[in-house]
């Protein structure tokens, strides 16, 4: 039974990786306003909320797994606390956990409409360290870290992400010298 | 504890340093001996004493926290409460507290302005500083099989510990803990290291996992090993081998 | 969702902003629904706040007669749910790859109980070895040369992915070697390559005189399983040697643990006297 767990803790943990990459490239898109016209803005957000509500679903599914798998021998605590018994192999998992759900949780509508935009809009950047941290958490702490496929998948993961987000940058940097 | 401790001080030094040294020594026997019936640690060993009790002072428990942690560092083969004791008890942490009393020695010779000595527990070494000639201090790492031969030198300058583990004299008296069974794989293992107290044990730890017991070690920064096989093969990390001379 | 053209939709597109910008001539059309995801949006384009009606509502008077244009609402209307494929098309797989990744690793699995070995230079299968997944005490148990571990041209051999180290005994690095049959050729026998959780392992047995001369470990465990972590440590290279009694000048001697009886018969106290005759303190 625990091998299964041990599979599903790393096959979770691949597609939390993936979706968290997606919602945070979706996003990226969505407000560089590089949505290009055939698909509307609202279908790159609806997508980018569904992507970020399906990461923490993941994600929860992700700790539960590795939970229940004893052999990588986690307190229930060392889910939700980094620890230097585990390490932080598993603590920047944990952080990348508590950024992703402060990222989500206050998107939600009934939560956000309370909020200024600002610091809706700045607490909404955490999402680009979880994202890293996610990454470093997936190489440390994952048992698949010494198969080329998954640091080369890992790699091309980080280079989905960071490719958006530069672009995003450079149209902040270039609004900036327009409108300076 | 039944063994002999060897000072060696380089720099002069008050005789009364001396006679502070033997006092800690005997003192640590005091407490520590499993043979005296009436000891903290026999008490403990009985269960008449709990580790949170009065009676218990910092340093018993400052070994008994780190006895722990080692019996969970070396998955149990390291383990003060599973080692049947002369005292007719399951708990016997001599095999920590010989190097743990050296270790603190040094430390006490530091604290005089002490950088240079050589300390020796019954086989368990201490090194500090560098030796009368100004050169590193040159250990012997005694042979199984002939009492007065060595097997090896290394050599090295303080603070460094040297901690060999072997069947010799007193037969197959290290059992594996988990089994029960003497160890016939090894002759000895040595462990060099910063603290005595974890190199005495990590030899212990190597001498019963064998071998592969050094790659157990690797994962312990700052700790390396070497074995001597019964049949005479000496199989050494090449991080140990930099400590070797011969 | 947006079917109506309207000039409006290069404008910028976050909804917030829309909001601000347009006629708020019925910005409520649809009641608030509650906050699931596939609504979400419609609540940003559409749940417009308190203020930002009452500011839109002095733009009103100027005439911009297309109500919600470009505010990605449909009045009253929850029937389409933007990217509704998409949204599936995600949940669906993931899901689905998933239960396909852990398949993978699954099938990957090899069966670590034993190892298959074949003579690396026939190819004929031999014996098997029984691998297990226990503790070192089957490197005490085991009969003939235990594994000697010595890796000095292993090492190459290992894949360059088991840089991590082998620190823990958990794994399967001492296999138990069953009898050899009788007439057994004489060679180096190499078993197939297995994986399982702690990593790989291969072995390498050498019969010489019908027996087993020599077992190597070709590949190394590489996680200390206990705590998933990976110590970034590399495996050490193991040299051995024969030794034989020597003597030299020291300062001291490491050994086992002597009892005082012994150490008067011991190097150390012939040291000791020396160190004390040429009047070192002590």
């Amino acid at each position: 039974m625990n091998s299964v767990m041990w599979y599903l803790s790393r096959s979770t943990g691949i597609v939390a990786a993936v979706l968290a990459v997606a919602a945070l490239v979706w996003g990226l898109f969505f407000s560089a306003r590089n949505t290009g016209t055939r698909l509307k803005p609202n279908w790159w957000l609806a997508l980018h909320n569904h992507l970020g509500g399906l990461t923490l679903f993941f994600i929860g599914f992700h700790m539960m797994v590795s939970f229940l798998d004893t052999d990588a021998g986690l307190r229930f605590i060392d889910l939700f606390i980094p620890s230097s018994d585990v390490g932080w192999s598993i603590g920047w998992g944990v952080l990348a956990f508590w950024l992703f759900l402060v990222v989500v949780l206050p998107s939600i509508a009934r939560i956000r409409r309370r909020l200024p935009r600002k610091a809706w809009h700045l607490v909404h950047l955490l999402s680009i360290p979880a994202v890293v941290l996610t990454g470093v958490h997936a190489y440390q702490a994952g048992s698949d870290a010494l198969s080329t496929y998954f640091t080369r998948g890992l790699a091309l993961l980080i280079g989905i992400a960071v490719y958006p987000a530069t672009i995003r940058l450079l149209g902040i940097a270039q609004r900036r010298r327009a409108t300076a | 504890m039944g063994t002999t401790v060897s000072i060696d001080i380089v720099d002069s030094h008050d005789r009364s340093l001396i006679d502070e040294l033997v006092a800690w020594f005997h003192e640590v026997d005091a407490v520590f001996s499993p043979y005296k019936e009436c000891s903290p640690i026999s008490r403990l060993g009985r269960g008449e004493l709990a580790p949170t009790d009065a009676g218990i002072s910092d340093d018993i428990r400052e070994v008994l926290q780190r006895c722990s942690e080692l019996a969970e560092d070396t998955q149990g083969v390291f383990d003060v409460w599973s080692l049947p004791s002369p005292n007719g008890t399951r708990f016997d942490p001599c095999g920590y507290v010989k190097g743990w009393s050296v270790q603190r020695a040094a430390r006490l010779l530091h604290a005089c302005g002490l950088a240079d000595f050589c300390l020796n527990a019954g086989g368990d070494v201490m090194l500090g500083g560098r030796d009368h000639g100004d050169k590193p201090w040159r250990v012997g790492i005694r042979h199984p099989a002939d009492p007065m031969g060595l097997a090896m030198v290394v050599q090295g300058t303080g603070p460094l510990a040297v901690a060999t583990s072997g069947t010799y004299e007193r037969g197959a008296h290290i059992v594996d803990p988990r089994h029960g069974q003497p160890i016939t794989e090894l002759a000895s293992a040595t462990v060099i290291g910063p603290d005595l107290a974890d190199a005495d044990a990590f030899a212990t730890t190597l001498y019963v996992m064998g071998t592969e017991g050094l790659y157990w070690l690797a994962g312990h920064p700052g700790y390396c090993g070497a074995v001597i096989t019964s049949d005479g093969q000496l199989i050494a990390t090449e991080e140990f081998n930099t400590y070797r001379v011969s | 969702m947006n079917t109506s053209r309207n000039p409006n939709r290069r404008q910028p597109i976050d909804p917030l902003l829309q909001q601000r910008r347009q006629a708020p001539a019925t910005p409520r059309s649809a009641p608030l629904p509650p906050p699931t995801p596939a609504a979400r949006p419609r609540v940003a384009a559409a749940g417009a706040s308190a203020d930002a009606d009452a500011r839109l509502a002095a733009l009103a008077a100027r005439g911009n007669g297309k109500p919600a244009a470009g505010a990605a609402t449909k009045p009253g209307g929850r029937r389409t749910k933007p990217a509704r494929a998409a949204k599936l098309a995600a949940l669906a797989l993931s899901a689905v790859t998933t239960l396909g990744l852990a398949g993978l690793f699954a099938g990957q699995d090899g069966n670590t109980d034993s190892i298959q070995l074949t003579n690396s230079a026939t190819g004929v299968p031999l014996i098997t070895i029984a691998t297990t997944a226990t503790t070192a005490t089957t490197a005490a148990t085991a009969t003939t040369s235990t594994t000697t571990a010595t890796t000095t041209a292993a090492a190459s051999a290992v894949s360059p992915g088991a840089n991590a180290a082998g620190s823990t005994t958990v794994a399967t690095a001492a296999p138990t070697v069953a009898a050899a049959p009788a007439g057994v050729i004489e060679g180096t026998y190499v078993g197939a390559s297995d994986s399982n959780r702690w990593g790989v392992v291969q072995v390498q047995v050498v019969y010489s005189g019908g027996q087993v001369s020599d077992v190597q470990i070709l590949q190394y465990p590489n996680a200390d399983n206990k705590s998933v972590r990976i110590n970034q440590v590399a495996l050490p290279t193991l040299i051995s040697e024969a030794i034989s009694s020597q003597t030299a000048a020291v300062s001291t001697v490491s050994g086992a643990t002597y009892t005082s009886n012994s150490y008067k018969i011991s190097l150390q106290s012939a040291i000791d006297a020396a160190k004390t005759a040429s009047g070192i303190s002590a």
